[in-house]
């Protein structure tokens, strides 16, 4: 028999900060406030954290977290670098933790001030192995920065470029997912786009900055930190009654997990591995599912974990999203709360809160009727992949 | 403002992996790595065969034509470099099966360059301090001699 996760742990409590352009604070405070308030959020008091997945980033060290937050037994931590895959993938890895009894009040957190950091991704100054926490720094290095591609609209052009050929995709997906994005934000008080309309005109009027993207198609940069708590079932028993099962999750990884230009097919992901073992895990089918929170630093990345994912096959994510199926009101809503592309850069661990403020049934205007089972991917570096499945 | 901004490339040929590499590009050749224990090709260069774990290989020689695989089209420079050569173009070109090289697109008219098209590497595009192998469309006309 294949050993489950399901209802083994529960998300108890998020917080975020304020998702804003320039702040006086370090990334460090950032991560160190989120995660206080995501176990204020909780009701229980800091101290009594017993482990830590740290995602994506190396700071703060489990030491800064034991004295900031005053922890006194902090039995297991890890950190997990798959990029924006990493957040839920190490939602995943805190529920396993807590289902192996080796720990029952995980805290997940992350956090990046993408604006204010020295050189920031659209910017004319990236320096070779610049990116940092990047995988294949000497791909990168000898093969990709000397030939003009240094940044991460430039790499994952060519899976999309790609896509195109292959499928014959209709580009015009990419824009409903913008558009939609960005209707959601405007109902969405922490979103960093909540007040500026965007339409078709404007999407269509914005300059390519690297073929197909047009700037619109590129997610923010912003500042700003998230946590989750992830507790034990007998924990969330005790706790406020809004805490948010996990049904199911995974992580994967392509072939070539360091080089887009070399793996056999560049259209395989790691979420193409992850999704039906969540799924399988979780014991729900695409059907099931009420609303999706989908990682989106591109517009096009969307459509792609749409269809890896199984909802529907390869080159038809652009029919898929259209007729209004993804935005409020629709079949399955995704990214309610505006994303990367229109909330802020949380590194998908905003996706994850989105999730849980819904089937807590918080959204406010937001809110997907009777939402009972979501859906969060991460995506990250070269395609790396990730899904978690929640339910209320 | 760092120096590493000015340099003329973002070049760092600093690994021995690539050596055999760049040696090729500077005498007009394509050279990728070839397993000494299972005769497998490897590229990208890496310290162990993913296929038999050994860890020597010896160069070879690919192909200098091929097809285009995927590409990119850049209209914004993420690097002072490149700054006046917008739009430039990126391309991975396919020359044996499922062997890829990507490189600079250094023939005309970057914003028609698809997948499918037949590609010629060329070896003088950014000069001789230069480690990027750089791409020509086959059937677009030679340029003129220099
Ligand atoms: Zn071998």
């Amino acid at each position: 028999m294949v050993a489950t996760l399901t209802d083994k742990a529960y998300i108890a409590g998020v917080a975020e900060t304020e998702y804003v352009r320039g702040t006086p604070k370090s990334e460090r405070q950032l991560i160190l406030e989120a995660s206080a308030a995501a176990c204020r959020d909780a009701g229980i008091d800091p101290s009594t954290v017993d482990g830590i997945v740290m995602a994506w980033k190396d700071v703060p060290t489990n030491e800064d977290f034991i004295a900031a937050l005053g922890i006194k037994d902090l039995r297991f931590h890890s950190h997990v670098h798959i990029g924006g895959a990493s957040p839920v993938a190490a939602v995943v890895q805190a529920a396993a933790a807590i289902a192996a009894s080796l720990a029952t009040r995980v805290l997940v957190p992350t956090g990046h001030n993408w604006f204010s950091r020295p050189v920031r991704l659209s910017s004319m100054e990236q320096t070779p192995g610049g990116v940092g926490n990047v995988p294949g720094a000497e791909i990168r290095n000898n093969l990709e920065n000397p030939a003009g591609l240094l940044a991460a609209m430039q790499w994952y052009s060519l899976h999309a470029n790609r896509w195109f050929h292959e499928t014959k995709a209709d580009p015009a997906g990419m824009e409903t997912v913008a558009l939609t994005t960005r209707r959601h934000a405007h109902l969405n008080s922490k979103a960093y786009m909540r007040d500026r309309e965007l339409t078709s005109d404007q999407y269509r009027a914005s300059p390519v900055l690297v073929k197909p993207f047009h700037l619109f198609d590129i997610c923010l940069e912003t500042d700003g930190a998230a946590a989750v708590l992830v507790v034990s079932e007998e924990e969330a028993r005790h706790m406020n009654g809004r805490a948010v099962a996990i049904a199911g999750g995974a992580e994967g990884h392509a072939e070539c997990p360091d080089d887009l230009s070399t793996r056999p097919n560049i259209l395989d992901m790691g979420i193409t591995k992850a999704a039906s073992r969540a799924f399988d895990m979780a014991g729900v089918r695409h059907d099931d599912i009420d609303f999706a929170e989908i990682y989106d630093c591109f517009t096009f990345i969307v459509l792609r974990q749409l269809e890896e994912m199984g909802f529907c096959d390869r080159g038809e994510a652009s029919d898929f999203v259209s007729g209004g199926r993804i935005a409020l009101g629709g079949d399955m809503p995704v990214n309610t709360h505006g994303g990367l592309l229109s909330q802020a850069h949380g590194i998908g661990m905003n996706h994850v809160i989105e999730a849980v403020i819904q089937l807590r049934g918080e959204a406010g205007p937001a809110q997907v009727e009777d939402a009972h089972i979501g859906l969060v991917t991460g995506y990250g570096d070269f395609s790396d992949g990730s899904v978690v499945i929640l339910h209320n | 403002m760092t120096t590493a901004n000015l340099s003329p490339v973002p070049l760092m040929p600093d690994s021995p992996l690539y050596a055999d590499y760049f040696k090729g590009l500077r005498d007009g050749r394509l050279v990728a790595e070839i397993c000494t224990g299972c005769g497998q090709l490897q590229w990208p260069p890496r310290e162990l065969c993913g296929h038999c774990q050994s860890s020597t290989f010896e160069p070879v020689d690919v192909p200098t034509e091929g097809v285009v695989y995927t590409y990119s089209v850049m209209y914004r420079a993420f690097h002072r470099a490149f700054a006046d050569k917008l739009p430039y173009g990126v391309v991975v070109v396919e020359v044996a099966d499922g062997v890829r090289f990507i490189g600079r697109y250094a023939g005309p008219d970057p914003e028609s360059l698809e997948c499918g098209q037949r590609m010629e590497a060329v070896f003088d595009d950014l000069g001789p301090e230069s480690g990027s192998v750089a791409w020509r469309r086959v059937e677009d006309p030679a340029p003129a001699s220099r």
